[in-house]
């Protein structure tokens, strides 16, 4: 019964697994990325489309730095830092 | 290598012992579908994040007046063109346009649809559309996300522009994107430049900023030096300035990501451990029976790592699973909302499948090692002590 209840959970997990991996196969990224960088490439803007307020800039990368001695640091006081990650 | 015995004894003792492991389990298993699911979003946003800026123009040129951007001269672009070396200077013009009863508002971009590279473009993004009559009159092409927009507000077949000198500028929806570049133009309309310096407003001797390349890399430098020469109120993005903002955004918001992750996984453990080290007083009998009946501590050990591998290997598998499922297939809802935003026009973008492998093994390490270790030394404190000590 303990065997095969355990069988059963394993052979329940493999099949979420094959199913992900189907999906994962059958998904066109070469039509996606296609699309995404035939807009990108037309525009030339590199930010992505994030749905934010009226008066937060698209244009992240193209944004004045937090500090000009260290430009790298990014600036945390804006609402995109909810959006990536 | 244990025996079958051995085994069969393990999936007994577990079966025996289901209610509790599956309450661990459970909890186990949303920690890593929470996590996961942060990780499968990150690493989809940052794949297309990647595609677009392999597009990228190499320089960026933009005015600046008193550190914000300013209209550039479209003397500039003759001026650039001189440089040795530069190659498809294009003037850009584009910026907010705002959809004034809700507040809402697209990026309306222009461009020369007389130059051959964005008619090519254009050609594959509106395949099997005639693109003659996108000169015949004001006409658009729109993200997924406007045309809905338009659309629940009446405007299906064409919207009406108003320019800052009060001018209705009437324009009709040519086509729109495929859903699949969502994410990068979901607010975007897209039409012919003249149009766009009608409705911003924009004088025939501007432009938003100018874009060009440089096909040689080892010249880089040296442009950005000839144009910060050229004049004063000139900013100079580079596209590896670009990539590297984005790069920076991305490992710091994933450091604080994981040290959330770590916290709330160190406090799962030490319930775990507490609760092995306290509650079991049958845990303890058991093992005390084991050591009498000739077990030795190795063979406690190796049952009960075997135990928790078990455990752990289910709930990271379900954890896994249900994440992918979760943004993959269902789109993320709640979680989606707040990585996309929700300030703007709803961005139904679906999340392009994207699993990196060493992070995930990574998650494994990270998730497995301190939940085993947690089990087993605890295992292994009852397990030195004496069996009669043990089954008291």
């Amino acid at each position: 019964m303990a065997i095969r209840s355990f069988a059963v959970l394993f052979a329940l997990l493999l099949a979420a697994f094959a199913m992900i991996a189907l999906h994962f196969r059958s998904f066109d990224h070469g039509w996606r990325k296609a699309q995404i960088q035939a807009v990108s490439e037309l525009t030339g803007l590199p930010g992505l489309a994030f749905s934010k307020a009226y008066f937060e800039t698209r244009r992240t990368a193209y944004g004045a730095p937090a500090l000009n001695s260290y430009v790298e640091l990014p600036v945390i006081d804006r609402m995109d830092y909810l959006y990536a990650r | 290598m244990p025996g079958s015995t051995f085994y069969r004894f393990l999936l007994l003792l577990l079966y025996r012992q289901k209610g509790r492991h599956i309450g661990v389990m459970l909890i186990a298993s949303l920690l890593v579908a929470l996590l996961s699911a942060v990780l499968f979003i990150s690493r989809s946003i940052q794949n297309d994040i990647a595609s677009t800026l392999e597009k990228q123009p190499d320089f960026v040129v933009q005015r600046v007046q008193g550190g914000e951007r300013v209209n550039a001269p479209t003397e500039w672009l003759e001026e650039i063109r001189q440089f040795n070396g530069v190659t498809e200077v294009t003037p850009r013009l584009y910026g907010n346009y705002y959809f004034t009863p809700n507040g809402e508002h697209f990026l309306v971009v222009g461009i020369d649809l007389f130059d051959e590279q964005s008619s090519a473009l254009l050609e594959a993004v509106m395949e099997g559309r005639d693109l003659r009559a996108l000169f015949r009159e004001d006409q658009m092409i729109v993200g997924a996300g406007v045309k809905e927009f338009l659309e629940a507000h009446y405007y299906s077949n064409a919207y009406n522009f108003r320019s800052p000198d009060g001018e209705m500028i009437p324009v009709t929806i040519f086509g729109s994107f495929d859903s699949q570049s969502r994410i990068v133009s979901n607010d975007m309309i897209v039409m012919e430049i003249g149009l766009a310096r009608r409705i911003f407003g924009v004088a025939e001797e501007e432009v938003t900023d100018i874009a060009f390349n440089v096909p040689n890399e080892a010249e880089w430098d040296n442009i950005v030096t000839k144009l910060q020469l050229l004049h004063y109120d000139i900013r100079v993005i580079t596209k590896e300035e670009v990539a590297k903002s984005y790069r920076m955004l991305y490992n710091y918001k994933g450091g604080i990501f994981l040290a959330l992750y770590l916290v709330t996984l160190t406090t799962f453990m030490l319930i775990l451990y507490q609760r092995f080290t306290t509650l079991y007083a049958s845990e303890r009998r058991s093992i005390g029976i084991m050591r009498a009946v000739g077990w030795s501590i190795g063979d406690i050990l190796k049952l009960k790592f075997f135990e928790s591998l078990l455990i752990v290997l289910l709930a990271f598998g379900t954890g896994a699973a249900a994440a992918y499922v979760y943004v993959f297939m269902l789109d993320a809802p709640l979680l989606g909302t707040l990585f996309l935003g929700s300030g703007n026009l709803s961005n139904g973008a679906a999340f392009a499948p994207a699993v990196d492998g060493g992070l995930m093994g990574s998650l494994f390490l990270f998730f497995a090692v301190p939940f085993i270790a947690s089990v087993l030394i605890p295992a292994w404190r009852i397990a030195v002590t004496e069996p009669k000590e043990a089954m008291k």
